[in-house]
């Protein structure tokens, strides 16, 4: 690794090899501990921050973020506050797109008492842990972040046992032991989606990282706080059966000048057992995007 | 084992007890391994040295500390017979494997790490810290004298390393 990572130095001028050569010593030296010493260092100050969920604010919070930024941004906040109403941040940190996935549709079937997709979504629940057995995966490996989602997924409905209070669910999804594990869910959906539909992901995939779909899910999608891409959208909507609208709050702008807010719906594709009338249901999970951020957008 | 001190709900000890009994039930040629009964998240671990290399005919016993997060974070290694690859009594760096700290994912358990260690035995050190790059010769007299005597394990308290 060295001598190789040396020879590349060496091909520049010699007042950058100095520099260049002690810093690659520093991050040799880098051990097991010192870098999960830095992980949970960078995490902790994330979390002084911001809950793993935040509560809902105004859309206004947004704008005053904005007050002395990017005409653009204010312009599209603007553009954005006509249809949307509120907003509810996550934690930055790296989880936040499969976090904010995971507030939104509890939230969606605590508030419908949608009965329906609750069934309808265990289906695909249910193929999925099959893909993973096919897949090879231990079942000891995931089957506790199943049983935990599927559990969440019962105590939203109301009128038994478990059942818990939109105040509950807001905590719920605070606590880490809960939380970490319906994101880790998640993750292995994602995985075994993108693993088995490798075929068809695989052009996607290399154009993000030059890699395998295997590689992908070892490096970015099975590791929690590793960030998502619309690659992992894709496939978790596909898995679930469940379609996604993503609002995009950047600085682009069309050659006219024209401001307007860019989205796309993530629609699952036919394939798995319930996904065929999906192309008919409006998306009702709505996340705002801000370059390498996602949160939940409600609409008015 | 004693169960009953560990809260069941806690997502770490659901996972290692679900392991333990996975271990018991596929038993491997290549590895043993189990916690201590004392403490599940402490286990002990011996490998058989891998086939057609200098390790080969080669038993060689190690400890495992699982972390309170596991399985977000990941175990560490620290092997306790002399093998002439890596240090004894010295927490193995799996940076240098596949298996970053970094990337370790909950799919991954102690069978996946250990089978992992096994086939890390024959690769080149380069130089990596904790690691050993013994001659042939001395890592084969190592390999039959590690079948002598298994080494004690002195206490059952984790230690600090």
């Amino acid at each position: 690794m060295q001598n190789h990572d040396g020879d590349v130095v060496e091909s520049k001028t010699e007042s950058i090899t100095s520099i260049q050569t002690s810093e690659i010593d520093d991050w040799a030296n880098f051990r097991d501990d010192d870098i999960m010493k830095q992980q949970s260092a960078i995490q902790a100050e994330e979390a002084v921050k911001i809950p793993f969920v935040g509560d809902k604010e105004p859309l206004l919070t947004l704008a005053a973020e904005y007050q002395s930024g990017s005409p653009i941004l204010q312009e599209k906040i603007k553009v954005l506050s006509e249809q949307y109403a509120a907003i509810r941040r996550t934690r930055g940190d790296g989880n936040c797109f499969f976090r904010s996935f995971m507030f939104a549709y509890l939230e969606h079937i605590l508030e419908s008492q949608d009965r329906a997709e609750v069934d309808r979504i265990k289906v695909n629940v249910e193929q999925c842990r099959k893909t993973l057995l096919s897949l090879g995966y231990a079942e000891f490996t995931f089957e506790d972040f199943f049983a935990l989602f599927l559990e969440q997924l019962e105590s939203v409905l109301s009128g038994n046992e478990a059942s818990i209070s939109h105040e509950e669910l807001v905590q719920r999804s605070r606590d880490q032991s809960i939380s970490d594990c319906v994101v880790m869910f998640f993750r292995f959906i994602t995985s075994g989606e993108l693993k088995k539909r490798s075929e068809f992901y695989e052009p996607f995939v290399q154009g993000l990282t030059n890699g395998t779909v295997e590689q992908f899910c070892k490096s970015s999608v099975e590791p929690m706080g590793e960030e998502s891409d619309h690659v992992h959208i894709t496939a978790l909507s596909d898995a679930l059966g469940v379609p996604i609208r993503i609002l995009y709050l950047d600085r682009s702008c069309d050659d006219k000048g024209s401001i307007s807010v860019n989205h796309h719906d993530f629609t699952p594709a036919p394939g798995n057992p319930t996904n065929d009338n999906a192309n008919a249901v409006k998306p009702f999970i709505t996340l705002l995007y801000r370059p390498g951020h996602y949160d939940i957008l409600y609409p008015k | 084992m004693a169960e009953d001190k560990y809260n069941r709900k806690n997502p770490a000890v659901k996972r290692i007890l679900q392991e333990v009994k996975e271990m018991q039930s596929n038993p491997s040629d290549d590895f043993m391994s189990l916690p201590l009964e004392e403490n599940i998240f402490e286990w002990q671990f011996a490998i058989t040295g891998p086939r057609d290399s200098e390790f080969e005919g080669g038993i060689y016993h190690g400890r495992i500390q699982l972390p309170a997060e596991y399985p977000f974070k990941p175990p560490s290694f620290m092997l306790l017979t002399p093998n002439g690859r890596f240090e004894t009594q010295t927490k193995i760096c799996l940076s240098i494997s596949n298996h970053h700290p970094e990337h370790w994912q909950p799919s991954w358990s102690v069978r996946t790490a250990l089978v992992a260690l096994i086939a890390f035995m024959p690769t080149s050190p380069n130089g990596a810290l904790g690691s050993l790059d013994y001659p042939k010769e001395e890592r084969k007299a190592l390999a039959i004298k590690s079948r002598d005597a298994a080494p004690t394990f002195g206490s059952p308290e984790p230690k600090a390393n």
